[in-house]
């Protein structure tokens, strides 16, 4: 096991490697000028601003020299440098990182509590009421698409209830706690400032929230599914043929089980939000990785979408190692091998 | 069924009231293809201490009997009566039911690969067995008594296995973890259900064999379902042969073995292999198993019996005494009343 992370470990930055040429040869391959969002329109017009944009950022050079400069840069920790914001890209990321994980992490855990419980409640009355009511709220959660239903709550929460405040980490006039982890509520907490961890808590419900029933949505149809499959276990019959009360045959014996494939789509999930919840991060003005990638696409800032790139193949990569850990752990049959 | 019923010796029975006592036990399955009658009418008593074998082929109906007494089948109509101790068991509220299943009538089963649960350690399971009943051992006098019960089904180095997962151990060591968990609230019966049809032919006669001492040290009552008859002889005070559903014979295993009334018997008898002959093919039971969807009229055996009569397939029989067994077969078992008549 420890032989075979360490070689996971290893070909890390081979696959990153990877994925930053693909991205890098597919972003050169669009027709489309960067110059336009480099100089604005009405500079194009001017050859000379032109020309010095071209040798400043680099564009005179052809398609494989620029690209062994840029992986010269990545070696190095360099993701370039913004055109847009003209600033590294990479510091551009580590701004905005802390948003979206605070998000993720946030939605992912409304999405596994709920997903779970909704997913056992199913289950334990398979075609019952409760079971319906379970399965229409997952599959609303799972094909409302997320602009729509990030609107609807915020009409509904914050513009006529006022139950919660509108988009955005934090209240506008707020000024963010200090720096230290990124994490509005944890930083709000290691300073005592609790009335900023409340209106920081506050903010993240409703996008987190839609967000999180998108997870519920996958999680519940999952822990359904796996559960029943473990119900006609034979494991589960002998349990219950020695008395076991249902409550343990269900969430000691079959859960531990039917959670095995929950892991792996929990980590896929994880990542996927982390440079996926683009049209989330829009709706709620979240200062985020996914608002950052369409900023980018839109003004065809290369080093920007090749940033975002290369930390969303990151995140796969590292949630993928988790996963296979967290797979180790719970299932001693796989631990061994 | 009394004291006075062929079979039942009355050394084990005299003044004793029978632990488990089924009687016109009936399971109906709805299924899409209409309803299968897969128990219809079993009746039969297991006293304390004894062992009772239930024999038949697969579909026979007698896994389904034993789920029934305790609650485990579902969609299905059941209708007759099993009791534990005088407690009608048929219709029990599960929460009730519970106190029984495990505690007081354990059940093991026939494949152990499948019957652990895979990622929960030996130990563990135990435990859960031990505190579903014992709602106050704790989690360390469960580990003890975990280890002191796989010591006693003769799992080498208990402690180390306790911390075991299922995968970790061969298919014999986990039918004794099976039967350590089933005797780990000291029941008063035991049901077996197939306990060694799934493990090599030379672990069959070891946990059989444990089974055996068990039964002794314990006191337990045992009911053996099995589709062998040899495993019966040396581990059944009574058999009770089922077919399509019903006990077409039952007494006690000498006089059955020696003398059977049915020829459903006799046809299972003929395939044991014998030492004294050497046949260099057993025989075999010609046809299939009458299916419970659609059986036919008159007695379910017919179609396949080497004595069958016209009458045979206008009703069918019920248990009758032929000699020291009770037949359900009108051309044996009325020939050996009549034999007994004019004998007397």
């Amino acid at each position: 096991m420890k032989r075979y992370l360490a070689i996971r470990v290893a070909v890390m930055p081979l696959l990153l490697f990877g994925i930053a040429s693909i991205v890098f040869v597919v972003s050169r391959l669009t027709p489309a000028d960067p110059l336009v969002s480099i100089v604005g329109e009405r500079n194009l017009t001017n050859p000379q601003i032109v020309a010095a944009a071209r040798a400043r950022w680099g564009l005179n050079d052809s398609v494989p020299v620029q690209y062994a400069k840029y992986m010269k840069n990545l070696v190095k920790g360099d993701l370039g440098t913004s055109f847009t914001t003209r600033r590294p890209v990479l510091h551009d990321l580590l701004d905005r990182l802390p948003a979206t994980l605070e998000l993720t992490f946030v939605a992912l855990l409304i999405g596994v509590v709920f997903g779970v419980g909704l997913g056992v409640l199913a289950a334990r009355n398979r075609n019952r009421l409760i079971d319906h009511v379970a399965r229409f709220v997952a599959l609303i959660g799972s094909s409302l698409p997320a602009f729509w239903a990030g609107l609807l709550v915020l009409y509904i929460f914050y513009a006529r209830l006022g139950w919660l405040p509108g988009p955005g980490r934090i209240d506008p006039r707020s000024v963010a706690p200090g720096h230290i982890t990124g994490f509005y509520t944890v930083d709000s907490l290691l300073h005592g400032d609790w009335s900023m961890f409340v209106q920081s808590v506050k903010h993240l419900i409703l996008p987190a929230s839609v967000l999180g029933w998108g997870v519920v949505g996958i999680v519940t149809r999952l822990v359904r599914a796996s559960l029943l499959d473990e119900f006609s276990m034979e494991y589960v019959r002998v349990a219950r043929a020695m008395g076991l009360r249902e409550r343990t045959v269900v969430n000691t014996h079959a859960l531990r089980n039917a959670l095995l494939p929950t892991i792996t789509i929990v980590g896929f999930l994880f990542a996927f939000l982390l440079t996926g919840a683009v049209l989330t991060e829009t709706v709620f003005s979240w200062p985020g990785v996914g608002s950052y990638a369409v900023e980018a696409s839109r003004k065809l800032d290369y080093p920007a979408i090749i940033g975002v790139t290369i930390l969303g193949g990151f995140a796969f990569l590292i949630t993928n190692l988790i996963t296979d850990i967290a797979y180790a752990v719970a299932d001693p049959r796989i631990r061994l091998s | 069924m009394s004291a006075d019923v062929p079979g039942v010796d009355s050394n084990v029975t005299a003044g004793r009231r029978p632990i488990l006592s089924v009687s016109d036990l009936c399971v109906t399955f709805t299924t899409s293809a209409g309803p299968a009658r897969a128990v219809r009418g079993v009746t039969f008593d297991v006293y304390p201490g004894e062992s009772v074998a239930i024999v038949g082929e697969s579909g026979s109906g007698k896994s389904v009997t034993m789920m029934a007494l305790l609650g485990m089948v579902a969609n299905a109509d059941i209708s007759g009566s099993a009791t534990y101790r005088g407690s009608e068991l048929i219709g029990m509220e599960v929460s009730r039911l519970r106190h029984i299943r495990g505690s007081k009538v354990a059940m093991i089963f026939q494949d152990p690969m499948t019957s652990l649960n895979p990622v929960l350690t030996i130990g563990r399971q135990m435990s859960l067995v031990m505190q579903a009943h014992q709602p106050d051992l704790s989690k360390k006098a469960a580990r003890t008594r975990a280890i002191e019960l796989l010591d006693q089904v003769a799992i080498s180095q208990a402690a180390r296995r306790c911390d075991s997962y299922p995968h970790e151990l061969s298919g014999g060591m986990r039918q004794r973890v099976m039967i350590a968990m089933a005797i780990s609230n000291n029941p008063e019966v035991l049901i077996a259900d197939e306990p060694t049809t799934a493990l090599d032919v030379t672990v069959q006669a070891q946990i059989m064999e444990l089974l055996g001492d068990l039964r002794r040290d314990h006191h337990l009552a045992m009911v053996l379902i099995t589709h062998d008859l040899g495993v019966v002889a040396g581990a059944a005070d009574r058999v009770a042969v089922m077919y399509a559903g019903r006990i077409v014979e039952q007494g006690a295993v000498g006089p059955l073995f020696a003398d059977p009334g049915h020829p459903y018997t006799r046809g299972l008898l003929d395939c044991l292999p014998r030492l004294d002959e050497r046949h260099e093919i057993r025989a075999s039971i010609a046809g299939v198993p009458a299916s419970p969807m659609s059986l036919p009229p008159g007695c379910p055996f017919a179609p396949r019996c080497s004595y069958v009569e016209s009458r045979c397939s206008e009703s069918e029989p019920f248990l009758e005494r032929h000699h020291e067994t009770l037949s359900a077969c009108f051309v044996l078992a009325g020939d050996g009343l009549a034999a007994a008549a004019v004998d007397g």
